[in-house]
Formats: C-alpha cells, structure tokens, sequence
C-alpha cells in the first residue's frame, strides 16, 4: 500500500509540474514601426518591459537614421554619392557610408555582381525608386540596353577611406538589396551591448534571431509565393542566425496583364524571370541579404556557382516552374508544410 | 535475530496497479504531448482571433474574425477596404497603385499581418497562439 501511495503521488508531481510550467513561452514585448518602406518587428524575451521599451526606441531612431542616409534618392548621405558620381573626381562621403559601402562592393564581387547595387539609374528606368509606382508601361528597350551595355558595377567605384570616386558615369548606388540586412545586424549589435540575449529583428522579412523563445528554438515560417500568404516550410532558430527571403511578389506592378516585380538582372536589365523565392539562412544578415537578390537573379541554373563563391550552405531556391530546390544543409533545417512533387537537393558544402 | 524478521523483497503486483501504472504512463506522455509539443500552438490558433486595424502608428478598431462583415477605412490616401470571412480578413481594395495589399490575400494565423503602406492601413491577427515567433518574406 506505502509503495502504491509513493507511485501515485509521484506521477501527480509529475503531472501538475507539467501542467504549471506548460507554457514556455515567456513574457514577450513587441514593437512595430515603419522603416526602409517596410514594416521592422522587433520582439524581446528574458528582460523587464522598460529594457525592452528602452531598446526599441534606441533602435527605431537608428534606423529611422539610416533609411534617411541610405536612401538614394531621399536628401542624405547616399543621395550625396550619386549626386556627386558623374564626374569621375574624388570627394569625401560621409563617414556613416564607409561600413556599409565596402559591404556591398565585397558582396557585389563575390555574388560574381549579380547582386548589383550599382545598378540604381535601371531601378529608376523601371520606376522602382517610388513606392507605389502608377503601372505605366515598361521602360523603352533602348533606354535599358544604353544602361546594360554600360555595364555599372561596384567595381567601377573607388574608395580610399572614406574618399570616393567612380569610374562609370551609369554608377547610381541602391543599397536595397544590403541595407534591410546591415541595419538588422547593427540592431542586433544595439540589443546584445543593452544585455538582451533572446530576440528577433524583422525588417520586412528579412530576420535575426538571438537566443531562443523561451525554452525552445524560435520559430521561423518562410512564406510561399504561390498560394498567397501560405507558407513554404518553417525553420527552428536557436543563438544567433538570419532568416532571409526575396521574391518576385514583395513589389510589382501589372501592366496590361503582365506583372512587373523589383528584382532587375543586371545582365539583361530585366525582372527576373525564372525564380519565384529565395530564402537563405547564414549569421551574417546583411550577406545573406545581397545573397538572397544575387540568387534571384542566377535562378536555377546558376544558384548553385554563386551559393558556393558567397560561402552559403543554407539556401531554398522556389522556381517559376514550381521545383524547389534545396541545399543539403537547409534540407536538415526546413519543415516543409507540402510533400513537394518536385524537390532537387544540391550538397553546396563539397568544393 | 532470525532471518524470518527480516522483510521480504516479493513484489506483488495485482492487475488493477499494471491498468493504474499504464494509465499513469499514458497521461504523462499525453500531457507531454499536448502541452510542450510541436503542435501546440497551431492547435491553438484559431481560437478567439480578431482583425486589429491600424492607420498609420493608430489602433482604429478589432473586429472578430467570427463576423463576416467588410470594413472600410480612411486611410492617408483614401478608402481600404477590407473583407472578413470564414474567419478570415484581406484586403479588397486600397487607394493605391498597384495594389500589393490586396494580392497579400487572406489572413488567418495569429500573428498574419498585411499592410497598405502608401494607403497607411494595415491589420494584423491578435488573439490566441501564434505558431510561428516571426515570418520571413
């Protein structure tokens, strides 16, 4: 009868432990607002609500900051740059620049310049620099081929601290395809030096991860472009990790029953054509950011060569064709919502 | 001291403690289940959800999802529209361009946003669990 009393009673603790404790998840602050034209979430974990409060104004003034510097055709810093560019001479950008631009021209190297920040006057042919731009018809054929055959790189820009020049008159900067990314990064940075050890930064998709939700991973659903705001697959995020996606559906036009989307291939000085999405997963948001638009712009016949010259393992690759195609490494990573009929698996990590 | 007055180490276990064991064993692995597992919180989602509208940085109203209606909004630049039905809301028209907001299409999860970001509306699903801490797009 003792032994039975004693089993009983401890299956009880057991039970009313679990029950008591059932919800890991902690108290969670979020913060939302309006940045680089896009929604940034920031949700916090594991602090009091004025250190979390503290750290969401430190940050959206930050990148309230940057979207006024960054912005090429606002009235900062960049603006500045491109202004300046044409004439070939030296001059001095401001000092807040330098990070992020000698970013962008490593990545534009090593995405072989499929992501192309240079390539900002075909972002303003197609209209792309409005936020809501009325769905007139596409550029003239010729206006886009002057600036293809011009052929603007980042390796056409020249820097010696921060004095800069460039050697192409068509060099016009957007840093769209990096500056989500790099100020993702930079708040990260801001909440580790304020002791926050669990959160996520998401500017308009593109995420960091620190920590974890509680006792378990954070959860991270990768969207699907097809059936409208369903989900491709999710991910589980534990320390420290970007989660990053482009596709053809964040901003487009239609015009005369064609749609037009923002992702322009340098090489044609066309929307893309042949990929729908592409998420990537690496600790370096910013990078993952340019690697995400340089895959774009490969698609399926070239995503391969470029995931392994940017050093990315983590890659899920959605064709116009409806195959997706995967990185053995992020085959591991994601939980797909569908048995895909088509799914090709690629090892990135062998040389 | 005999060895008599020492106890016994006989264990006897009748048939009604294997069914207690068992069914211990069972609501312990069930609980477990129910309360930490993967599935939790979308089991959970579609529980007492609402539509939380915004214009701009301003909570305009929460509408339930259980409430097939359409809502029309004032936004920066004119009228959204939105549609709720089988308990779940999108956009039907917005005072835009090229209309992003309405091919967003329906949502349903706790935690689904959309937004109109020239019109200034957006909505966002509150209430019960969200499955997911976050979404990349």
């Amino acid at each position: 009868m003792k032994k039975f009393i004693n089993f009983f009673f401890t299956s009880l603790l057991i039970l009313v432990t679990q029950f008591s404790s059932a919800n890991p998840d902690p108290v969670t602050y979020k913060h939302k607002f309006l940045a680089f034209g896009t929604y940034v979430e920031i949700v916090i974990n594991g602090v009091d609500e004025k250190t979390a409060q503290s750290a969401f104004r430190e940050i959206e003034e930050d990148y309230l900051y940057f979207h006024r510097t960054w912005d090429p055709w606002g009235q900062g810093a960049l603006r500045r740059i491109n202004t300046l560019f044409p004439g070939t001479v030296w001059f001095s950008m401001a000092p807040s620049m330098s990070d992020i631009m000698q970013r962008a021209q490593g990545y534009a190297e090593k995405s072989d310049h499929l992501f192309n920040p240079a390539i900002g006057k075909l972002i303003q042919l197609w209209g792309f620099h409005k936020m809501d731009k009325p769905p007139t018809a596409p550029p003239q054929a010729s206006d886009i081929l002057a600036l293809v055959k011009s052929n603007p790189r980042m390796s056409d820009v020249e820097t010696q601290g921060i004095r800069i020049r460039s050697k192409n008159a068509d060099v016009m900067i957007d840093l769209g395809g990096v500056a989500k990314g790099h100020a993702v990064d930079l708040g990260i940075e801001t909440l580790k030096r304020r002791g926050i050890k669990n959160a996520i930064i998401n500017a308009g998709g593109d995420l960091k991860c620190i920590g974890q939700q509680g006792t378990r991973p954070w959860r991270i659903a990768i969207r699907k472009p097809i059936e409208q705001m369903a989900q491709l697959g999710s991910v589980e995020v534990s320390g420290e990790e970007a989660v990053v996606t482009s596709g053809d559906y964040e901003r487009f036009y239609i015009h005369e029953g064609k749609r037009f989307h923002h992702i322009i291939d340098p090489r044609s000085g066309y929307p893309t054509t042949d990929t729908r999405s592409v998420t990537v997963l690496h600790k370096d948001t910013a990078l993952a950011d340019a690697a995400a638009t340089a895959l774009m712009v490969a698609g399926p016949k070239e995503w391969v060569r470029i995931a392994k010259r940017m050093g990315i393992i983590h890659v899920a690759l959605l064709a116009t064709d409806g195959q997706l195609y995967l990185s053995s490494a992020m085959r591991k990573r994601i939980t797909l919502h569908e048995t895909p009929k088509n799914i090709v698996v690629v090892n990135l990590e062998t040389p | 001291m005999s060895l008599r007055e020492f106890p016994t180490n006989k264990l006897s276990i009748s048939r009604a403690d294997i069914i207690l064991i068992l069914s211990v064993v069972c609501a312990i692995g069930f609980s477990y289940y129910y309360l930490w597992g993967k599935n939790r919180t979308i089991k959970n989602a579609d529980q007492n959800l609402s539509a939380r509208v915004y214009v701009g940085k301003n909570h305009i109203m929460d509408y339930p999802l259980s409430q097939a209606r359409t809502v029309d909004v004032a936004g920066i630049k004119g009228a959204s529209q939105l549609q709720i039905k089988n308990h779940a809301i999108r956009f039907t028209h917005s005072a835009c361009n090229n209309h992003v907001c309405v091919f967003s299409g329906w949502q349903k999860a706790s935690g689904d946003f959309a937004t109109c970001i020239p019109n200034g509306v957006s909505v966002e699903i509150v209430g019960g669990v969200a499955a997911y801490d976050a979404i990349s797009f």
